[in-house]
C-alpha cells in the first residue's frame, strides 16, 4: 500500500493541532501518525482511524482544561491590570467612561428613533405587493404627487393585467359627530373603498369587513373611538349622527398602530363621496390616492406604463398633456416627505433619518477619539508594563488582545451607564420627537444591536492604542528612554482636529438652523396675523352666519369678523385652472389658488391693495361678479392694467376689481403663488372647511373670548365650541423644523461636551508631563499668564485648524437643507466665524483652566516632581 | 521545588530507562508496561509537555521517517533539573516507605 495516500483523519489531526501546546506539538503529531501506520498495518485502516480519533478525543479534556486554566489565569491578570489602571487614574477613567457613556447614550437614542422611523408599515400581510400610484408631469409641476382621478383604479383593474385589488382614499373634513349627549369634532376620518380591509391588515374586533358598508353613510370605527362614544355599550348596530345625518356603525377595528402611515379613527366607504362630499370624480380631478395590490413578482415599470396607457385611452386630460403614473412601494411611502398634505397620512423624512444616523456616528466617534487620545497620550505610564510583559514572553498578539479586552471592558461599563442615561433621557426625548419610544431590553434586535455597537466602539476606540502600545520595544522602554513623542503625537493632533471639525460643523449647523427658524417666525408675511382667532363654520354657524357676526360685533372688544371658505394658510389649498380672462391666449392655462371670503377679510388682515378696491356691499354686483387677484396672478396671466377687465371662474363671469400686494399666505417652504378671491355669498356652503376669523382686542382677550363662546353657545348650542389662534397655526407650519432643530441642538451640545472632556483630559496630561519645564521657566522669570498662554496655545491652534475643515463641510450640508425653503437666510460668514470662535472659546476655557492651575503652582513643587 | 506527580515520575523514569530510544511512542509503551494500564498518547503528552515546560526534559530530533508523515522523531532525555527532581522524589519515596515493612490487607 502506498504510504503517501494513507493519512490519519484530517479533522482529528486539525483538532489536535489546534489544542495541543506548541512546544510538544511537533513530536506528538509525529508519534500519533507513526502509531496510526503501525495500527493500519496490523489491524487495517478502520481500526487505525478509530484509534487515532480515540487518542485525540481522549486527550481533549486534558488540553481543554489546560487551555482554560491558562487563559483564565491571564484573564485574571488582565482584569486586575485594567482595574488597577482604572482606579489609579480616576480622572482619566472618568473622562473615558463619561465620554463613551454619553456617546453611546446619544447613539442609542438616535438609533431608537431611526429604528422607529424605519418600522413603518411593516405589519401588513400583503405589504410587499402594495403600491401607491404617484403622478409625475412637468407641465403641471407635479413631481411625485399622490393624487389620481377616481375612475382610474376600476379602469386599470379591468384593463391592465397584474392588479389584484385596489383601494381609493380621500380625506374627510373635520366633522361633528354626535351620539346621545356626546358631541365631538372628528378630524381623523378617511373615505376609502371597502377593499382597504382586503389589501391592508387592519383587523376587525367586531363586525365583518364583507358587510361593513351597505349604506353610503355606514362607518367603521376604531376601538378608541368606540369607547369615546359608546363606553361599555356594544357599538355595532348603533347609529352615530355625522353632520346631522345618521351613520350606522357596522364594525369596530383595532386601533391603527402608531407605525402606520395611514391614520384614521373612522372610515366611511367610497359611496360617501357621491352622496355627501363635493369631490369631483371625473378623469380630470386628481382627488384620490390609489393603492394597488399587485400579483407577486410583477414588473412594476410595466404595470405603471399600462396604467398611464389606460388613463390616456380614457382621455384623462392631464395624461393627454403629459402626466404619467408611477408606482411607489408601500415600504417607501412613510419616508417620502412630498405628500404631507392629507390629514390621514403621516409622513417622516428620509433625509432626517440619514442626517441623524450620521450625527449618531459622529458623536460616538468623538467619544472613541477621546479614548484613543488619552490611551496613547498616557502610553508612557503603560510602556513599562508592556516592556515587562514582552520580556517574560508575551507575544504581540496577546498584548493586542489585552488592550482590546481593556477597551471592551471599559466600553461595556460605559454601555451600562449609557443605558441608565437613556432611560433617564427617554421621556424628554420622546417629548422632543413626539414619539413614544421604549428601551426594550427583551427585544432581540435591540440587544443584538447594542452588542454590535459596543463591540464596534471597543474596536474603534481600542484599535490604535492596542497597535501602538503593543509595538513598544522592551529594551527601549525598560531602559527608560521612552518618550511619548513622535508618531503618536501627530496622530493625536489629527484626532483632535477631526474631533473639533465635527463639533464645529455641528455647531454651525445648529446656528444656521436656529437662524432660519427665527427668520421664518419673524418673517414679514405681508399681512397681520396678530390677535386673530378662528372658529369652524359648523351647523348653525353657517346657517345663521349674519346673526353670529352681528352679535359678536356688539362687543367693542371684537374688532371685526370675516368668514372664508377654507383657512387660506392651510396646506392643500383649492386649486383650479378653469379660468378665462381678457386677452388670454389660445391654450393658455393658469393654475390659481382660489378662496371665497367676505367683505371684512382684506381689512382684517391689513392686506394691501396695490390697485382697485375691496369687495363692498355698496356694489350689488360684487357678490356675484367681482374678483380680486394678487400681483403674482396678474403677472402670470400677463395682464396689463387689470382693473375692470373681464375674468371668469367656470361659469361665474365677472370683472377684476382689485389687485392685492403679494403676501405669504402659505408656508415659507413654497414661493408665492397666484391667488384669486371672490365673495362668499352663503356661509352655510362652507361647513366642510370654512372658518370664521375674529379679530379681537389684544388687551382684553379674556372678555373677547367670553363673548365669542357666549355667542357660539347662543347661536349654535348643538356643536362643541373650539377656537384657535392664527399666529399659532403659522408657527405650526414649521413644527417639524422646530423639532429637528431642538434635537440637533441637544446632540450638538453632547458632541461639544464630549470633545471638551477629551481635550481637558489631554491638556491636563500633557501639561503634567511638562511640569518640570514649567518649573524651570518660572524660576527663570516667566510670568503666570505667559505660561498659561504657552500651554493653551498648542491646543487652540488645533481647534483653529479644525475650523478649516468644518466650514466647507457645514456650508455644503446646510446649503442643501436651506434649499428646502423657498425663503431662506443667507449663510453669512459671521455665522461661521461666530461658531468657530465659540468653539475656540470653549476649548480655550477648557484648556486654560488646567494651564492656569499648572502655571500658578509653586516651582519648587514642580521641580521636585520627577 | 514542587514534587513530581506520580505520572511525571513514571514518565521521567521511562525516559531514563529508554536512554537514546526515548520518543513518544516508546515512552507510552514503557509506561503501559510498568503500570499495566492502557494509556492514551494524549495522556502521556499532557504531563510530558509540562515536564518540558519546566525544563526537566530536553528534546532532540532524529531523521524524518515516512511512517511519521515526513516528521522527525522527537527524542526526550533528562536534563540536570530532571535528574535532580527524580532524586528528590526517590528520597521522598524511600522515606515514606521506610518504616513500612509489610503492607498487608488485614481484615479486622
Amino acid at each position: 500500500m502506498n504510504r503517501n495516500t494513507i493519512k490519519p483523519p484530517r479533522i482529528a489531526a486539525r483538532i489536535l493541532e489546534y489544542i495541543i501546546q506548541k512546544d510538544i506539538r511537533y513530536g506528538a503529531m509525529g508519534d500519533l501518525e507513526e502509531q496510526f501506520f503501525l495500527m493500519e498495518q496490523e489491524n487495517g485502516l478502520l481500526r487505525a482511524r478509530l484509534l487515532y480519533w480515540k487518542q485525540i478525543l481522549g486527550a481533549l479534556p486534558y488540553f481543554i482544561k489546560n487551555a482554560i486554566l491558562w487563559s483564565f489565569v491571564m484573564f485574571k491578570n488582565y482584569f486586575k491590570t485594567t482595574f488597577r489602571n482604572t482606579t489609579r487614574h480616576k480622572g482619566y477613567s472618568f473622562i473615558n467612561l463619561a465620554g463613551l457613556a454619553i456617546g453611546l447614550a446619544c447613539t442609542l437614542l438616535i438609533l431608537l428613533w431611526v429604528k422607529d422611523e424605519l418600522s413603518y408599515d411593516r405589519f401588513h400581510e400583503n405589504g410587499k405587493n402594495i403600491y401607491r400610484i404617484m403622478s409625475y408631469g412637468t407641465r403641471y409641476m407635479i413631481e411625485g404627487f399622490d393624487g389620481t382621478p377616481a375612475p382610474l383604479a376600476p379602469a386599470i383593474k379591468a384593463e391592465a393585467p397584474g392588479i389584484v385589488n385596489y383601494a381609493r382614499f380621500s380625506d374627510v373634513p373635520k366633522l361633528v359627530v354626535r351620539y346621545g349627549d356626546k358631541v365631538f369634532y372628528e378630524n381623523r376620518g378617511l373615505i376609502a373603498d371597502p377593499s382597504i380591509f382586503e389589501i391592508f391588515t387592519f383587523p376587525f374586533v367586531q363586525g365583518d369587513p364583507q358587510t361593513a358598508f351597505t349604506q353610503p353613510l355606514d362607518v367603521v370605527i376604531t376601538e378608541t373611538m368606540a369607547a369615546k362614544y359608546f363606553g361599555e355599550e356594544n357599538p355595532v348596530g348603533k347609529t352615530l349622527e355625522v353632520e346631522g345625518r345618521p351613520a350606522a356603525v357596522n364594525g369596530v377595528i383595532k386601533d391603527i398602530p402608531h407605525n402606520s402611515h395611514i391614520q384614521f379613527d373612522f372610515l366611511t366607504s367610497y359611496e360617501f363621496i357621491q352622496k355627501v362630499s363635493g369631490y369631483g370624480t371625473s378623469w380630470g380631478a386628481f382627488n384620490f390616492v390609489t393603492y394597488l395590490q399587485l400579483e407577486e413578482n410583477r414588473d412594476i415599470q410595466e404595470i405603471a406604463k399600462n396604467i398611464t396607457a389606460v388613463a390616456d385611452k380614457n382621455n384623462c386630460p392631464q395624461v393627454k398633456d403629459g402626466v404619467e403614473f408611477r408606482l411607489q412601494p408601500l415600504s417607501e411611502i412613510y419616508l417620502d416627505s412630498r405628500a404631507a398634505h392629507r390629514n390621514y397620512i403621516k409622513v417622516g423624512d428620509r433625509k432626517y433619518v440619514y442626517v441623524f444616523s450620521i450625527i449618531a456616528f459622529f458623536v460616538l466617534f468623538i467619544a472613541c477619539v477621546n479614548f484613543m487620545n488619552l490611551s496613547t497620550a498616557r502610553s508612557a505610564t503603560r510602556a513599562k508594563e508592556v516592556g515587562m510583559r514582552k520580556t517574560v514572553g508575551a507575544s504581540r498578539r496577546q498584548l493586542i488582545m489585552q488592550f482590546f479586552g481593556e477597551s471592551l471592558f471599559l466600553t461595556s461599563m460605559a454601555s451600562v451607564f449609557a443605558l441608565i442615561l437613556v432611560s433617564i433621557l427617554l421621556p424628554a426625548f420622546n417629548q422632543l420627537t413626539g414619539k413614544s419610544l421604549k428601551l426594550d431590553l427583551i427585544d432581540i434586535q435591540m440587544v443584538l444591536g447594542l452588542v454590535v455597537i459596543v463591540f464596534l466602539t471597543a474596536l474603534t476606540a481600542g484599535s490604535y492604542p492596542a497597535l501602538y502600545l503593543s509595538a513598544f520595544k522592551p529594551v527601549k522602554v525598560l531602559k527608560g528612554v521612552f518618550k511619548s513623542e513622535g508618531k503618536g503625537q501627530t496622530f493625536r493632533r489629527i484626532l483632535v482636529v477631526t474631533q473639533f471639525s465635527l463639533s464645529i460643523a455641528l455647531l454651525i449647523g445648529t446656528s444656521v438652523a436656529y437662524n432660519q427658524l427665527r427668520f421664518l417666525r419673524n418673517a414679514k408675511l405681508g399681512f397681520n396675523k396678530e390677535n386673530i382667532v378662528y372658529v369652524p363654520i359648523k351647523e348653525n354657524i353657517g346657517k345663521r352666519y349674519d346673526a353670529f357676526k352681528a352679535e359678536l360685533l356688539n362687543d367693542s372688544n371684537i374688532h371685526s369678523v370675516a368668514a372664508q371658505y377654507y383657512l387660506f394658510a392651510e396646506d392643500g389649498p383649492f386649486r383650479s385652472t378653469d379660468y378665462d380672462w381678457e386677452g388670454r391666449e389660445e391654450g393658455q392655462e393658469q393654475d390659481i389658488i382660489l378662496n371665497l371670503v367676505d367683505y371684512d377679510f382684506i381689512p382684517m388682515l391689513d392686506l394691501e391693495l396695490v390697485a382697485g378696491r375691496n369687495f363692498s356691499s355698496e356694489y350689488a354686483t360684487d357678490a356675484t361678479e367681482a374678483y380680486i387677484l394678487n400681483e403674482e396672478a396678474i403677472k402670470e396671466m400677463g395682464l396689463e392694467d387689470p382693473i375692470g377687465k373681464y375674468f371668469s371662474y367656470g361659469k361665474r363671469k365677472g370683472t377684476i376689481i382689485g389687485v392685492l400686494k403679494d403676501a405669504h399666505f402659505r408656508s415659507l417652504h413654497v414661493e408665492i403663488e397666484p391667488h384669486v378671491f371672490f365673495y362668499l355669498r352663503n356661509a352655510s356652503s362652507a361647513t366642510q372647511y370654512g372658518v370664521v376669523m375674529i379679530k379681537i382686542n389684544g388687551q382684553k382677550t379674556e372678555e373677547a373670548f367670553a363673548t365669542i363662546q357666549g355667542t357660539w353657545e347662543k347661536i349654535n348650542p348643538i356643536s362643541p365650541f373650539e377656537f384657535h389662534f392664527l399666529d399659532q397655526m403659522y408657527d405650526n407650519l414649521y413644527r417639524k423644523e422646530k423639532k429637528i432643530g431642538t434635537i440637533l441642538n441637544a446632540f450638538t451640545l453632547f458632541a461639544i461636551v464630549i470633545s471638551c472632556l477629551g481635550l481637558f483630559g489631554l491638556a491636563s496630561f500633557l501639561t503634567e508631563q511638562r511640569t518640570n519645564e514649567i518649573g524651570i521657566r518660572k524660576v527663570l522669570g516667566a510670568s503666570e499668564t505667559g505660561i498659561a498662554f504657552l500651554l493653551s496655545k498648542q491646543f487652540t491652534k488645533w481647534v483653529i485648524i479644525a475650523n478649516l475643515f468644518a466650514w466647507p463641510a457645514a456650508y455644503i450640508v446646510m446649503n442643501q437643507w436651506l434649499r428646502s425653503f423657498a425663503y431662506r437666510i443667507n449663510m453669512g460668514i459671521w455665522l461661521f466665524v461666530f461658531s468657530g470662535l465659540l468653539a475656540v472659546g470653549i476649548a480655550l476655557a477648557t484648556v486654560s483652566f488646567q494651564a492656569f492651575k499648572t502655571a500658578r503652582a509653586n516651582p519648587i513643587d514642580s521641580l521636585r516632581y520627577e | 521545588m514542587k514534587l513530581l506527580s506520580r505520572i511525571e515520575e513514571i514518565i521521567l523514569l521511562s525516559i531514563w530507562r529508554l536512554g537514546d530510544r526515548a520518543y513518544g511512542m516508546a515512552i507510552r509503551e514503557e509506561v503501559i508496561r510498568v503500570t499495566g494500564k492502557k494509556w492514551l498518547l494524549g495522556a502521556i503528552y499532557g504531563p510530558l509537555g509540562r515536564l518540558h515546560k519546566n525544563g526537566y526534559v530536553l528534546t532532540s530530533r532524529g531523521e524524518p521517517t515516512s511512517e511519521r508523515g515526513g516528521r522527525s522523531k522527537v527524542f526526550y532525555r533528562l536534563s540536570q533539573e530532571g535528574i535532580k527532581a527524580l532524586r528528590e522524589i526517590q528520597q521522598v519515596n524511600s522515606i515514606i516507605w521506610n518504616d513500612i515493612e509489610e503492607l498487608e490487607f488485614k481484615e479486622e
